[in-house]
């Protein structure tokens, strides 16, 4: 319960007015229904009464209502679905995906270097997406309880009793719902790896850069194999869930037959009795199974929230994520960098990768840092910039100590280039402007004749527009040697 | 791979799915129409005094009820049991395509789209394509009972029945082809937004991203791109549910007016009143049936072939591809490998690459391409490979054209280890043994290529020595620094036995004078039959080589021994020499 609260507090202000005008379009859904409900007896309950003397104008005006109330009421549906896609749900998403996209940029690099943390940022993703239905179920909900409330006034005014067979027959739906609910998060995660291994082994085969290797060494096969062992072990237990909500289902079908032909007797005694008219019957009949099928649907609502809220918790989860970052800017200091005693140790490891090192560099030196392959190289260089923060020991930057400092104000005065940059499928114009982005806190605008300057620096000097020049071949642009690469990222 | 199967192929060969579903579906049918005669006998019938006739009712109207209850969950566990037995079959089918592709093909936009498409639950499409159709089935059959009811009575609603079958073909013609274009567009769309968004969730970018800070900026393109598919998709969307809505209103206009159509029947007394009630719940759920089949299973039965034809589309997709366990270890002797004025471009790029190679590259020798930045030396190697074919000249080995050779032997003349090597995420053992996957697995090969790629000691320090598992993709794995991995992936190499080791740069991550450490050492070693191709744009570790061609736009423009290039003073190497001078000294 706790979790929905949060969803929904976490959804619901994102497109307030946008969520506004989506109910405002859906409610005609939840109450026309009984409109026609109230029409149809109407016209059942005069045909069944009047004698010879009929004329069928009689009936003209009320069939016709009925058909400009459907009418009305499959307008407003459409409506409301289009809507719902395009002018609510793409934005609330929008919005939850600039949020974890923000807080994916101030999280410290130690997360991304550990298998179980980065595991809940990618699972972050898919978990926006339960977010957004979650908040799109609440919604649904709110207008099918309106359903309710006119349907079942319409029920009720019929015979009260008649409203506790509906409850009686929709209870097995929220149990089913729930346990489904449980099976389902069960299953995910109990495949979870399989999935992702069945991805990665996929992508080795599909793109076209792994799988030169992989097709000059004959090994496709091998990877292919692996593939299907995946595929075998998600499988198998997928089985094993679906037999089990399959017979789970069944149990309950069969609860809720014997509930549904207890109110039928009760509706033909109510008709034997003589407390309801014939036209009412036969509505009775079919407005029972609207009301029990509204019903069900709310429950239904209400499971996959619980089951939404449960795939949703990865997002929270992620939100969660300690943040270590001060406030301070770094001073002009004659000492850049200053570590004492500086430890480090990876996340979740038992090693500690830095031991007990202490240095100092001063402006204007030029340092190397030397050693064997995996002997800490690159985690002291990760430090020194200030990607990471030492475990023991203290470090100054620029005379502040790196837990005071403020991120981006070391990265402002920090440039790298790596031995994995990025290549990014953009155009040239765009990977070239992505070195430098941001101006206080808002975006720069981007200037070509800068950006052409610093490609004829680093020696690419093409006769091509780099503002229409995509890079990357899937998307249909012209790739790049990766020297090339190499070169643009230190532009 | 054989033709792909379709999802009434693959049904018919379980038939218990098939059989159970389609027995449900008639059961549906016939209870349809029993409903109907059963109210109709009853409100007919009923009088307060003869109660045993409304209990008869009662328990078999709740009968009906129970078997609709029971029914859909039966359908449901058909449907995942069905859908679990042919995801199977399509993952099966798919993947051994997928691996069979060749490079070329897989570079293919469109290609990707359809690979794209196919990894989102194909066997979804499938199943839910077979059960549209029993639905359309199971719908017409109640649908000629219900009317096989009344049309003696009201012979003219055939006519109306017959007008709405006519519009819902017109229907069909104008929503089908535009859901299936939609469903092409939605991925195409989602592909590239989500590439967006990956970017600042990928961990190998994570440094670049904090250090240029451009989240903010990708963020703006990826709703820039969001915004762009929605309006894109909005129009042609909203068209689509107009139709339906159209169609929608026709047909419960038809339905809704059976109250008044049906009066003049039962006034004359053709029909009673029995018949007038049941039967207008009935025509309702009729018409009902009629949009779901166009808004609903006719759509999805589209899909279904859509998702047919891809599959066949990806059978038809060109392969290059060998089984190495297959292979005879030893490889095959050669002499020389000539280019004759090769040409390459790229698909869809004007400039050539490759602009008339001539090259040869003689056993026993070790040679050493070099060059700027985007010259072609990394083309050459895919072409000389066979990964790509050249657009004109041909390459030959002692005579025989490459084009001509099967993929499997053109492959075992080479081991490449290439710029951008793969890293498995598997144990330390199968990332080197992945390149010659042959019967015979020797510790002392595997041991014997780490030590000469210096990686044995680092190896043997791991908790699990060779079956260390590596990547974040296994719990426990181990993640290594970019210089363990090429270290790795020059094992790997080294570890198959070929005629032509091709080294494309992996040693980027490595200092100059360990790299020329490592190329020397090698050279020493290996056999003398052996030839040696790396490709390299530091010029220090070239001057070990006994050839070293100099490439410029797509050319050869100089070959010869290190003094011998360095003799031409107005040459390009000399001049790239003394650039590079300092990076030594």
């Amino acid at each position: 319960m706790k979790n929905i609260i949060k969803a929904l507090k976490l959804v619901m202000p994102i497109a307030p007015f946008r969520m506004m005008l989506y109910l405002l379009v859906s409610l005609p859904g939840a109450i026309l229904p009984t409109v026609m409900l109230y029409l149809q007896r109407f016209i059942v309950d005069s045909v069944a009464n009047v004698n010879q003397d009929f004329s069928i104008f009689y009936y003209i005006k009320p069939v016709f209502m009925l058909i400009g109330t459907y009418m009305v009421l499959k307008l407003f549906s459409l409506l409301s679905n289009q809507y719902m896609e395009f002018g609510y749900f793409r934005y609330v998403f929008m919005g939850l995906d600039a949020k974890i996209h923000e807080k994916s940029d101030q999280l410290s690099l130690e997360y991304y270097d550990n298998a179980q943390y980065y595991q809940i940022v990618q699972n972050a993703k898919k978990a926006s997406m339960f977010l957004v239905f979650t908040a799109n179920l609440a919604i649904m909900s709110f207008i099918v309880i309106c359903n309710l409330l006119s349907v079942g006034s319409y029920l009720a005014a019929l015979n009260p009793i008649l409203i506790i067979f509906v409850v009686l027959v929709s209870i097995p739906v929220i149990i089913e719902k729930l346990q489904g609910a449980k099976y389902q998060s069960n299953l995910i995660q109990d495949t979870v790896q399989a999935t992702r291994r069945k991805k990665y082994n996929f992508d080795l085969l599909a793109i076209s850069e792994y799988k030169k290797e992989l097709a000059h060494q004959g090994a496709s096969c091998y990877i292919a194999e692996k593939y299907m062992e995946s595929c075998k072990e998600a499988n198998t237990k997928e089985w094993y869930y679906i037999q089990k909500m399959g017979y789970n289902s069944l149990i309950f079908a069969a609860v809720k037959s014997v509930f549904h032909a207890c109110s039928i007797f009760l509706m033909v005694w109510l008709l034997v009795t003589g407390n309801i008219t014939i036209g009412g019957f036969s509505i009775l009949l079919t407005s029972f199974s609207a009301l029990t099928n509204a019903f069900t649907q709310l429950f239904n609502h209400a499971g996959e929230i619980l089951q939404t809220s449960v795939m949703s918790t990865s997002f929270f989860k992620l939100m969660d994520l300690e943040i270590k970052d001060g406030e301070k800017d770094m001073d002009e200091n004659e000492e850049i960098a200053r570590l004492e005693h500086v430890s480090y140790k990876y996340l979740n490891s038992d090693e500690f990768t830095l031991k007990d090192i202490s240095l100092s560099i001063k402006k204007g030196e030029k340092v190397a840092i030397v050693g064997e392959n995996g002997a800490g190289k690159t985690t002291l260089a990760k430090l020194l910039s200030g990607f990471l923060l030492p475990t023991e020991g203290t470090m100054k930057l620029g005379g502040v100590s790196r837990e005071q400092l403020h991120e981006k104000s070391i990265f402002n005065k920090i440039s790298a280039v790596y031995q994995d940059f990025g290549h990014y499928k953009l155009t040239l114009a765009q990977n070239v402007y992505l070195g430098d982005t941001i101006e206080g806190n808002t975006l720069k605008q981007m200037d070509l004749g800068k950006i052409k300057n610093a490609l004829e620096w680093a020696g690419l000097s093409f006769s091509i527009n780099p503002e229409k020049m995509e890079l990357g071949r899937e998307f249909g642009g012209a790739e790049m040697s990766g020297g090339t690469m190499a070169t643009l990222s230190v532009s | 791979m054989n033709k792909p199967k379709s999802v009434w192929n693959l049904m018919l060969q379980r038939p218990f799915s098939a059989v159970l579903a389609v027995f449900l579906v008639i059961i549906q049918a016939i209870l349809t129409v029993a409903e109907v005669v059963v109210l109709e006998d009853f409100i007919d019938n009923f009088s307060r005094l003869y109660w045993k006739q409304s209990v008869l009712f009662a328990i078999i109207i709740s009968f009906i009820y129970a078997f609709q209850y029971i029914q859909s969950p039966l359908l449901g566990w058909l449907n995942n049991r069905a859908c679990l037995q042919i995801r199977t079959y399509l993952d099966s089918i798919i993947i051994e395509k997928v691996s069979r592709i060749s490079v070329a093909a897989l570079e293919n936009k469109d290609n990707q789209a359809l690979l794209t498409r196919l990894q989102d639950k194909p066997e979804k499409r499938y199943i839910n394509g077979f059960f549209a159709v029993l639905q359309i089935l199971g719908g017409i059959m109640g649908m000629v009972g219900v009317l096989g009811l009344v049309i003696n009575h009201v012979p003219f609603f055939l006519l109306v029945i017959l007008v709405l079958l006519g519009l819902m073909v017109v229907a069909f013609r104008l929503i089908g082809k535009n859901k299936i274009k939609l469903y092409h567009a939605r991925q195409e769309i989602g592909r590239r937004s989500d590439y967006l968004s990956n970017l600042l969730f990928e961990r190998r970018l994570a440094q670049e991203k904090k250090l240029f800070g451009y989240t903010h900026y990708i963020q703006t393109l990826y709703e820039e791109e969001n915004i762009k598919s929605n309006k894109k998709l909005f129009g042609s969307i909203f068209f689509a549910n107009m139709v339906i809505w159209v169609y929608d209103n026709i047909t419960y206009l038809f339905s809704a007016s059976a109250y008044i159509l049906f009066l003049i029947p039962l006034y004359k007394g053709n029909i009673d009143i029995g018949l007038y009630i049941a039967i207008i719940p009935a025509l309702t759920r009729l018409g009902a049936f009629f949009v779901s089949v166009g808004s609903n299973y006719w759509p999805t039965y589209k899909e279904y072939q859509a998702c047919f034809a891809d599959i066949n589309k990806l059978n038809e997709l060109p392969e290059q591809y060998y089984v190495h366990s297959e292979v005879d270890n030893t490889p095959p002797m050669f002499h020389v490998i000539k280019g004759e004025n090769i040409v390459f471009r790229y698909p869809g790029q004007e400039k050539p690459v490759l602009n008339g190679m001539n090259f040869a590259f003689y056993a026993g020798k070790n040679y050493a391409l070099v060059g700027e930045n985007g010259c072609g030396k990394t083309t050459l190697i895919k072409l000389l490979m066979g990964l790509y074919k050249p657009c004109s000249g041909r390459i030959t080995i002692d005579g025989e054209d490459i084009q001509e050779m099967s993929f499997e032997r053109l492959q075992s003349f080479f081991s490449a280890v290439f710029q951008d090597f793969n890293r498995y995420y598997f144990t330390i053992r199968e990332n080197i043994e992945i390149s010659s996957l042959g019967k015979e697995k020797q510790d002392s090969r595997l041991q014997q290529a780490a030590k000469e790629a210096e990686i044995d000691q680092w190896i043997l320090s791991c908790a699990d020595n060779y079956n260390t598992k590596l990547g974040n993709l296994e719990e426990g794995g181990i993640d290594l620094s970019g210089g363990q991995w090429q270290r790795l992936s020059i094992a790997r190499m080294l570890y198959r036995k070929a005629g032509i080791y091709i080294w494309d740069e992996p040693t980027a991550a490595m200092d100059p004078l360990a790299e020329s450490r490592l190329y020397t050492a090698f050279f020493q070693k290996r056999a003398k039959q052996n030839a040696n191709i790396f490709v390299t744009h530091r010029l220090g570790a070239a001057v070990s080589a006994d050839e070293i061609c100099v490439l410029e736009k797509g050319r050869l423009v100089e070959q010869g021994t290190h003094k011998q290039l360095m003799e031409n003073k107005d040459g390009l190497y000399y001049q790239m020499f003394c650039a590079q001078k300092g990076m030594y000294e």
